[in-house]
């Protein structure tokens, strides 16, 4: 048999390779270059960091020779970036665990719980989605300002603790699982509380993570919210110190290149450590969508 | 209406899985072939291979004596029924059924015409309207048969359609089928892994195992004699008991009993014997008929018959099933005498699994 | 009874922080934000009650007449760039080659970029003297370009920034609506005689209505918006070429401290949302199918 085995490119056999019909191949050649092409502005922020200011602002561009350190030092002395993330950690763990907590908490409510007025809650709090930021974020600024937690953490947090999207993931989730092993936790005696926190949170790792990283996101890459509330350095996070950073050393193309990387290297390194749960969540949010 | 012929083809995956080994094999114009198997015995790649979807690594394939193997599933002209209908979710039953017969150019008069025709073949005039997700699964198959009917192919495909059917559905469809064949006669290929829905459904059947063809024959051919182990244990329900068989002075011994002369051997010396359960009958009176002594363990009553499962030979270590008539009565823990008729006893060498020529 | 009553009690319990939550900071300030703009304020001195004074002068206000218009050049780009793109993405990542997680990576990568950062780095990617796309396009004798630098180029170059991102975040969920396709029913298709095209347009492309319907909603939402990149890129210049409805929102209530004209913009924008979407969605439940 084998002497008549005919040599074979890899193929794309079986069902999957149905879709082969709409690409060119080699794939490769059409994918290779674009790849590189949505790479290159990562690419090229990464190379302006380590170059020295000459190096940048030669004409045409050219290859770091080595790497020039002082970039980073410059940018860590011209804007406090450890402070900028500490503030941007400490916010979006807030602001992840409350929405973890709470949306749980409703969501479960409303997917099982029968109580008064809990159809039009729901619908209520659904509505207030279709309303856009830009509407809101005037009066809260009043309500900060009222409250003197204008150019606080707190002004960051305490809004954002909790999602309208967060609840309704929770609930469309919750109702998905079985009801079976709830009432059975009722009939062994589990208070409703417990069964949710011993029964069902325990099974609903797929919708927790996807809320943790689409809270994740969103409340790391924030920006118009604090530019409004934030208005001391100490304060700010990571995308508010990074424009501020930004308007002060616009031309600095080196140390705005270092600054930048700094600022968004964490997200950059979860999304790669976690690029399968942050592409399922994203993907997850569509199906819901 | 053509028929189809597999030249030696060959089709490896990867370089390394051998999906389809040498097959050498025609399907006649207008028959209709089955092809069973167990999973992964390479029936879907072969069936595959002449509808287009995979290319043969070796050897070529013919329609109607022209070799396809660089035409597009289009210019075969094929229609084939899906394992999960694959109908079209999106257009209504009478767009499925059209949707093939625009693409190859019918005028539109002939489609309407077309679609009606199938529906009053397959009862779809209901149907219609509705989209696939309104419709029960027979209702699906015969709309995924019906879309097939209507292109008037040369070959029909047919890759397991009636196994996600429940047993009642699959029977009335099985009935369709055959009765649609008769009327229509287009040659079809079916794959299958049901060796019942083979028996009863092919005028011929062919089994494949491992890549390989083992047998091509009638289903009366396959049952009465097959070529070698693996179809003997595949075909027939319950299957084939196979024991050990000793030659010895020139007399042929299953487990301790005489059953018969050396010759009927080839000169294999410890051949396999295969015997089928409906070839066992309880001995009445003493007779010339070979004998074995059985020991019933487990008795499963079926109405009109009784299989027993029992133990036989010297050591009541050897397991065996019997169909038997449900008037004997047989209970557990009984010993029975059971005879069989030569000719039922078949002979495979152990180490080939091939039959043996007596 | 008590059992029916311990249900009401919990029930609330367990929605009372986050409707607490809700009510203080998305009810309160959706029907403060509507009185607002019935009011002239500047944040420190008591409001005074103007009625329609607010959307009155909107209408008759040039800038907000240009703001509309450049959100509207902004978003009839932007959507059919990032939603095309995205599915053009998604068909090349639908593989089993060799190397496409790497390849996968390469294009999703852009979505953890937060908004701020990516402006910062096309600032200097299409820095018209020293930038490495000018440089780029000098291979092809084209350009070199102004970008953000010219007024008629500002917008497309927003573009340009912020469908970096995007068109991968919807290759995202273009490819999972793909992978929900069943292979056989392209195989049907092949089977049943369609070309490539035809099979593309007649079986792939409905039955990825549900997915098409959802980014152009929301793409568009996103579009109407628009306001980080082009706050740390353009700063709503040049010469206004990049002002958008947000960004005069900014200006106008926290440049100027008008919140009730601030607030007049903001449900202007609202309505306008909300219309869009609504009249996509009407469109889209005409015409998509929805598989289950």
């Amino acid at each position: 048999m084998s002497e008549h085995t005919v040599q074979v490119p890899v193929a794309e056999a079986g069902v999957e390779g149905v879709w082969r019909r709409f690409v060119p191949s080699p794939r490769h050649a059409l994918l290779l270059p674009l790849a590189l092409v949505m790479l290159t502005p990562l690419a090229w922020m990464l190379m302006t960091s380590i170059q020295t200011p000459d190096e940048a602002m030669h004409f045409p561009p050219v290859l770091p020779s080595g790497i020039h350190w002082q970039n980073y030092t410059d940018a860590l002395h011209a804007a406090p970036f450890g402070r900028f993330f500490f503030n941007t950690a400490l916010v979006t763990g807030a602001c992840v665990l409350g929405n973890l907590l709470l949306c749980s908490l409703a969501g479960y409510a409303f997917a099982r719980l029968r109580f008064f007025g809990r159809d039009v809650v729901f619908v209520v709090i659904l509505a207030t989605l279709m309303v856009p930021f830009q509407v809101v974020m005037i009066p809260t600024f009043i309500i900060m300002k009222d409250l003197g937690l204008i150019d606080s953490l707190g002004a960051l947090i305490v809004p954002n603790l909790v999602t309208p999207f967060g609840i309704f993931l929770m609930r469309q989730f919750f109702r998905t699982l079985p009801i079976d092993l709830e009432e059975a936790a009722r009939i062994d005696g589990c208070s409703r509380l417990g069964t949710l926190f011993r029964v069902v949170l325990p099974l609903s790792g797929p919708a927790l993570a996807t809320l943790a990283v689409i809270t994740f996101l969103y409340s790391w890459n924030d920006f118009l919210w604090p530019l409004i509330v934030i208005q001391s350095d100490s304060h700010m996070t990571l995308q508010l110190g990074l424009s501020t950073f930004q308007g002060a050393h616009a031309t600095n193309w080196t140390l705005l290149m270092a600054g930048n990387v700094m600022a968004v290297l964490p997200m950059l390194l979860a999304f790669l450590l976690a690029q399968r749960q942050f592409v399922n969540s994203i993907a997850a949010v569509g199906v819901k969508g | 209406m053509a028929a189809v012929t597999f030249n030696r083809v060959t089709k490896v995956f990867d370089g390394k899985v051998v999906a389809v080994d040498g097959l050498d094999h025609t399907v006649e114009d207008g028959e209709f072939m089955v092809v069973v198997g167990p999973s992964g015995c390479g029936k879907t790649t072969a069936l595959r291979m002449v509808a287009g979807l995979e290319k043969p690594t070796s050897g070529t394939i013919e329609i109607g004596g022209r070799v396809v193997n660089d035409l597009s599933p289009k210019a075969r002209d094929i229609a084939m029924v899906f394992q999960n209908y694959a109908l079209y979710p999106h257009m209504t039953v009478e767009q499925n059924i059209a949707f093939g017969l625009k693409r190859h150019g019918f005028p539109r008069r002939e489609i309407a015409d077309r679609v009606r025709e199938v529906s009053k073949m397959l009862d779809l005039h209901d149907l219609l309207r509705r989209k696939p997700a309104q419709l029960s699964g027979g209702q699906r198959q015969r709309v995924a048969m019906g879309r097939a009917i209507a292109r008037d192919p040369q070959v029909f495909l047919l890759d397991e359609p009636l196994s996600n059917l429940d047993a009642k559905l699959r029977a009335q469809l099985r009935g369709d089928l055959k009765r649609l064949h008769q009327e229509v006669r287009t040659t079809s290929i079916y794959v299958t892994h049901d060796q019942v829905e083979a028996m009863t459904l092919g005028e011929r059947i062919a089994v494949m195992n491992r890549g390989r063809l083992q047998q091509v024959g009638t289903p009366r051919e396959v049952y009465a004699r097959p070529a070698n182990l693996f179809v003997a244990g595949f075909i027939g329900s319950p299957p084939m008991n196979l024991v050990a068989g000793r030659v010895a002075d020139g007399v042929l011994n299953l487990d301790g009993s005489p059953v018969g002369a050396a010759r009927v051997a080839g000169g294999c010396a410890e051949p396999v014997l295969g015997l089928r359960p409906e070839a066992l009958r309880i001995g009445r009176e003493a007779s010339s008929s070979p004998a074995l002594r059985c020991v019933v363990d487990v008795v499963e009553p079926m109405g009109h018959e009784v299989i027993i499962h029992g133990r036989i030979g010297s050591d009541a270590d050897t397991e065996l099933v019997a169909r038997l008539d449900a008037h004997d009565e047989p209970r557990p823990g009984e010993v029975l005498e059971l005879t069989f008729e030569s000719k039922d006893l078949h002979l495979f060498d152990p180490a080939s699994g091939e039959r043996l020529r007596s | 009874m008590r059992l029916v009553r311990s249900e009401h009690t919990a029930g609330w319990a367990f929605i009372l922080p986050a409707v607490v939550l809700i009510v203080a900071f998305g009810l309160v300030p959706i029907v403060w934000a509507l009185l607002l703009s019935f009011q002239s304020s500047d944040f420190v001195s008591p409001p005074k009650w103007v009625g329609l004074a607010n959307y009155q002068a909107l209408r008759h206000d040039p800038d907000f007449r240009a703001a509309i218009v450049r959100t509207l050049e902004y978003t009839a780009i932007f959507v059919p760039v990032v939603v095309l793109g995205g599915l053009g993405v998604a068909v090349l990542l639908n593989a089993k080659v060799r190397f496409i997680s790497i390849y996968r990576t390469a294009f999703f990568v852009p979505v953890a970029c937060s908004t701020v950062a990516t402006a910062i780095i096309f600032n200097w990617l299409l820095e018209p003297t020293f930038g490495l796309v000018n440089w780029v396009l000098g291979w092809f004798s084209l350009g070199p370009y102004g970008f953000f630098q010219d007024p008629n180029q500002a917008l497309f170059s927003v573009v340009l920034m912020t469908s970096w991102g995007w068109i991968g975040f919807n290759a995202i969920i273009y490819l999972a609506a793909l992978q929900g396709i069943p292979g056989e029913l392209l195989e049907a298709a092949e089977i049943d005689g369609a070309s490539r095209f035809v099979t593309f347009w007649r079986v792939v492309w409905p039955l990825l209505g549900p997915a098409t319907l959802l980014l152009v909603v929301w793409s568009s939402i996103n579009a109407l918006q628009v306001f980080d990149e082009i706050y740390v890129s353009t700063r709503g210049g040049p010469l206004q070429a990049t002002t958008v409805v947000v960004y005069y929102l900014y200006e106008q209530a926290f440049r100027f401290f008008a919140a009730g004209y601030g607030a007049a913009i903001a449900y202007v924008l609202f309505v306008a949302i909300l219309l869009l979407t609504l009249l996509q969605l009407w469109i889209g439940r005409r015409r998509v199918h929805y598989t289950s």
